[in-house]
């Protein structure tokens, strides 16, 4: 039996709504439209009434357009949402993705790509529940805290499968604790989010409840993904909680026989020149010094100098262009190849020799960075 | 064709620069000879990712690392530097 989809257009400009609300009539699924003309209205379109799909502009006065979609999305998980702006910037596309949306597309300027817009608008309402967790369609769990860290709200996700109830405490988008069973903290974490389905609850913050959790969320969540991966292969992935990226002994990073070269974390922060540091890079560095930790290098001062500027030059230019944070670095030259993951504090990068394919050193290069993080 | 002016309306009155995809190459000075890139972007923005480019090169070859080639994977947007006789080759693709 045929669904009627209801979908919700928003955008400032009343001619567009009348115009778009034209051709998504249209569609063979023959919904209903409704239209908003500010981010409020829309909002309180939504609470009124059942939609299937939000189709909204980024660029709207007062509350825009990611101010909604981050509302909506926490308030109507199951609500598919479609951005369609003139804002075609990398790193609204972006942003859109992290909070959730089903599509991101530019507004059609060509009968051409009208044509397009309605054929994906149409695909979304045809799209089924694949599974995943009941309220965020399509999204695991994991995707789940994610939105959660990144709206940097304070709740506590009860998670519910057939008899099974767990809790995840968030303070403020950071993970503070995890109850499963007689489990707490990280141990219970890892058994929550390896589940595959489930339904979950978004229940008030509650407050004073003990961080047991201290690795930041960005660094957990990473962690949690490789050691997902490596529980799923048979591997077993160590995973204890720590607080500092940076200050860690950098020999326990090393795999044994995977033809690493170097191992080498560089701090983000620089020291004044004149303070006392284990390790710092004095050369061409007359005011601040790059602090590091090495392992297996015979320069490492060189090297660190080398990596902080670059990455530091390169996240410049990043800013100018707008394209969101600089999360890696890969180098290939031909006695070794570098991998470089950017943590938060600091930067940790690992030489392969050559005789490692690039399958092989990728792999190894998530469990490094999964040890360093954890 | 009133609908496609009507659809184009709001993009006239910003001012965006989209992430470029195409490539370019420089000479050791970091001087362009050749751009796939769409003219609409900005010769300054390609000067400095070529000069910015580069610099990793000859930085690297100081700190004694030999490198051959180079992505660094923004969010949403990645470089890819391929040394060429001691200029470059750079490739720019956003991604979706």
């Amino acid at each position: 039996m045929p669904v009627n989809h209801r979908i919700l257009l928003l955008d400032d400009d009343p001619e567009i709504v009348d115009t778009y609300r034209e051709l998504l009539m249209r569609l063979p699924s023959s919904p209903e439209v409704r239209t908003a003309t500010s981010g409020a209205r829309a909002l309180a379109r939504l609470e009124s009434e059942p939609y299937s799909l939000l189709v909204s502009d980024l660029n709207m006065p007062r509350m825009d357009g990611l101010q909604v979609l981050a509302i909506v999305r926490r308030r109507y998980p199951h609500l598919r949402i479609a951005v369609m702006t003139a804002m075609a910037e990398g790193q609204f596309r972006t942003r859109a993705y992290e909070m959730g949306v089903d599509l991101f597309m530019s507004k059609p300027s060509t009968s051409q790509e009208i044509e397009q817009f309605l054929d994906c608008i149409e695909s979304l309402l045809e799209q089924k529940d694949h599974g995943g967790f009941r309220g965020v369609q399509t999204k695991s769990l994991m995707d789940l805290i994610q939105f959660e860290a990144l709206s940097q709200n304070s709740c506590i996700l009860k998670i519910q499968r057939g008899a099974k109830e767990s809790r995840i405490w968030m303070q403020g988008g950071e993970i503070v604790d995890a109850e499963h069973l007689d489990m707490v903290g990280m141990e219970a974490l890892l058994e929550i989010v390896a589940w595959k389905t489930g339904s979950f609850e978004i229940l008030p913050a509650e407050a004073g409840r003990p961080r047991r959790i201290l690795a930041s969320t960005d660094a957990l969540l990473l962690d949690l993904a490789t050691a997902l991966d490596e529980t799923s292969s048979g591997s077993q992935a160590e995973s204890d909680s720590g607080d500092e990226e940076f200050s860690q002994s950098i020999s326990r990073l090393v795999e044994p026989n995977k033809g690493i070269d170097f191992i080498l974390t560089i701090s983000r922060d620089r020291v004044p020149a004149t303070a006392n540091s284990k390790n710092k890079a004095s050369k061409d560095s007359p005011v601040d010094n790059v602090q590091f930790d090495s392992w297996g290098l015979e320069n490492p001062e060189h090297v660190a100098e080398w990596i902080w500027n670059s990455m530091f030059a390169m996240e410049k230019l990043g800013s100018r262009l707008e394209t969101g944070s600089l999360n890696e670095f890969e180098g290939t030259g031909p006695h070794q190849n570098l991998s470089l993951f950017a943590g938060s504090n600091a930067f940790l990068v690992v030489g392969f020799d050559r005789t490692q394919t690039r399958a092989e050193w990728s792999q190894t290069m998530k469990k490094i960075v999964a040890k360093w993080v954890s | 064709m009133g609908i496609l002016d009507f659809f184009g309306r709001k993009n006239a009155s910003q001012k965006l620069v989209p992430l470029p995809k195409g490539s370019f190459t420089i000479d050791r000075t970091g001087r362009v000879l050749t751009t796939t890139l769409p003219r609409n972007f900005p010769k300054e923005l390609i000067d400095e990712i070529g000069s910015t480019s580069l610099q990793v090169f000859k930085n690297a070859q100081k700190a004694q690392i030999a490198l051959t080639q180079y992505t660094f994977a923004f969010a949403s947007f990645k470089i890819t530097a391929k040394e060429l006789r001691g200029g470059a080759i750079i490739f720019l693709s956003p991604k979706s």
